[in-house]
């Protein structure tokens, strides 16, 4: 001992803890055992002390119950496998399973089914018998209005007809969707939108062109002319600030807006630009109300603007 | 026990006696015995308390020895060491199988105090310092035998245990302060 371990006192007490000296005859019944063949059980290691009681299963709860989850996550995994390579029949999809399955060729995905949307009531009452057969639901709404379109498209010799007798073909055509109850009138609106949407860029400029020729039209004459006939209100206040406006411009400047107007139909983007800020400029000078308010930066190059 | 010894054997270590024990010769097993065996009946009767345990212990470590004589490596750590080791570990042993009896089942104690007036005192302390070890925990119990009254050094006594140094340290600490507390309270000590 080194260092004290304890206290003189607490050691003077230790130290009462005396042995007596090994008793009588200790050698004597030493020998006698061995003499008798009285020996312990020899164990491998003579110096190894029993084991320390082990648990069944090892370890916390934490551990037993992440065992039972690993076990769990591994049996479900080898069914999926299973599932997906065939193994109780038919292959099955499963997500991950069947394609990694395929990715490395071990089997083919199955073809999933096309999802038909169920054609309407009188499909229901088709026999048994006629379920091979393909059903060709007649189209409604937009749908009719789109196969219209398409059929009419796909039709070498209604291509062959000029462009008057082409629309009113269409135009009859659509007429008799409408009475029939095949499409309502908003539905049609909507299938022309989109008709007009899905057309080549070059006619969908044509016809946008169209429009805003047509809106000039339709506007440029109130403006040059008394409103008289324009109910009060009807007018936007901005509309009728730039009338007024024009109005009480002098006839030479009158007439500039009016030239100017006329050239904006078939101006480029940039000459429309120009032509424009030109007009608002003539017109501001002769209002309070500042023009520019009205416009919106975004509408920029758009013709609606220019009313 | 030492009256029949052969002469020859007397002046023999114990790497030469163990290789007689390894040919069977009982003498020397006799003449190991009475060099060593005291070592394992002082801790097999500290440790246990029970002198017929304590001598049970003892003799099973000297005929462990004479079962793997065979296997004796002459130049070791010794015959005293691995007694030691031997008797500590039988001891752990069996107060490990004491968990399992009965309280009432547990030898007292026995009564070996002179009854004469003035070794009274003396008498008590005594009790009280064996009922403060008894009370320590099996491997503490071996920790402050081996190291207090065996006067083993903490690797020696670590060794023996089986445990690394520094736990041997913290086991070693632990038992120092329980057992004093115990001595203190006890109110044996001046």
């Amino acid at each position: 001992m080194s260092e004290p371990a304890f206290p003189p006192n607490v050691s003077a007490a230790l130290d009462r803890l005396t042995v007596p000296p090994l008793p009588q005859g200790f050698g004597d019944r030493l020998i006698a055992r061995i003499e008798a063949g009285d020996l312990p059980h020899i164990a491998t290691d003579v110096a190894q002390h029993l084991p320390s009681p082990r648990r069944r299963f090892g370890g916390s709860g934490w551990r037993r119950s992440g065992g039972i989850v690993a076990i769990a996550a591994t049996f479900s995994l080898a069914t999926a496998t299973a599932a997906a390579s065939g193994f109780f029949g038919e292959p099955i999809y499963v997500p991950v399973v069947s394609d990694a399955l395929a990715k490395a060729d071990l089997v083919e995905l199955p073809k999933r089914e096309q999802i038909v949307a169920k054609p309407a009531a009188q499909a229901t009452s088709l026999s048994a018998e006629n379920e091979d057969a393909k059903v060709q639901p007649t189209p409604q709404g937009r749908e009719a209005v789109r196969s219209l379109y398409q059929r009419l498209r796909d039709d070498p010799e209604f291509r062959k007809l000029p462009r008057q007798e082409r629309m009113a073909i269409a135009r009859q055509e659509i007429r008799t969707l409408v009475q029939n109850g095949d499409v309502t009138i908003p539905e049609l609106r909507h299938a022309m939108a989109e008709h007009r949407l899905r057309a080549d860029p070059t006619t969908r400029q044509t016809i946008r062109r169209e429009i805003v020729r047509r809106k000039l039209q339709s506007e440029a004459a109130p403006v040059a002319t008394t409103p008289a006939d324009v109910p009060e209100g009807r007018l936007q206040p901005a509309v009728e600030a730039r009338r007024e406006a024009f109005r009480e411009l002098a006839p030479e400047q009158q007439g500039r807006i009016l030239e100017l107007r006329h050239q904006l139909r078939n101006a480029s983007s940039a000459e429309r630009r120009a032509i424009r800020q030109e007009l608002r400029a003539m017109l501001q000078s002769h209002t309070d109300a500042p023009v520019e308010e009205k416009i919106e930066p975004a509408s920029e190059g758009n013709q609606t603007v220019v009313r | 026990m030492m009256a029949t010894q052969p002469q020859h054997l007397i002046d023999q270590n114990d790497d030469a006696l163990m290789a007689q024990v390894a040919a069977r010769d009982t003498s020397a097993l006799r003449l190991l015995a009475d060099r060593h065996a005291e070592i394992a009946w002082r801790i097999a009767y500290r440790m246990l308390g029970d002198r017929q345990e304590a001598e049970d212990v003892a003799q099973e470590a000297l005929l462990r020895l004479w079962q793997n004589a065979d296997r004796w490596q002459p130049g070791g750590s010794g015959v005293a060491a691995w007694l030691t080791r031997v008797a500590t570990n039988a001891c752990l042993d069996r107060l490990r199988r004491r968990r399992f009896v009965a309280d009432d089942a547990i030898p007292e104690r026995a009564d070996e105090s002179p009854l004469a007036d003035e070794t009274i005192e003396e008498d008590e302390v005594r009790n009280a310092v064996a009922n403060c070890i008894e009370a320590l925990p099996e491997r503490q119990r071996a920790a402050i035998v081996l190291t207090y009254y065996e006067e083993r050094q903490n690797r020696m006594a670590a060794e023996i245990l089986a445990m690394q140094v520094k736990a041997f340290e913290s086991l070693l600490f632990r038992a120092r302060g329980s057992l004093r507390d115990c001595v203190e309270n006890k109110g044996v000590v001046a």
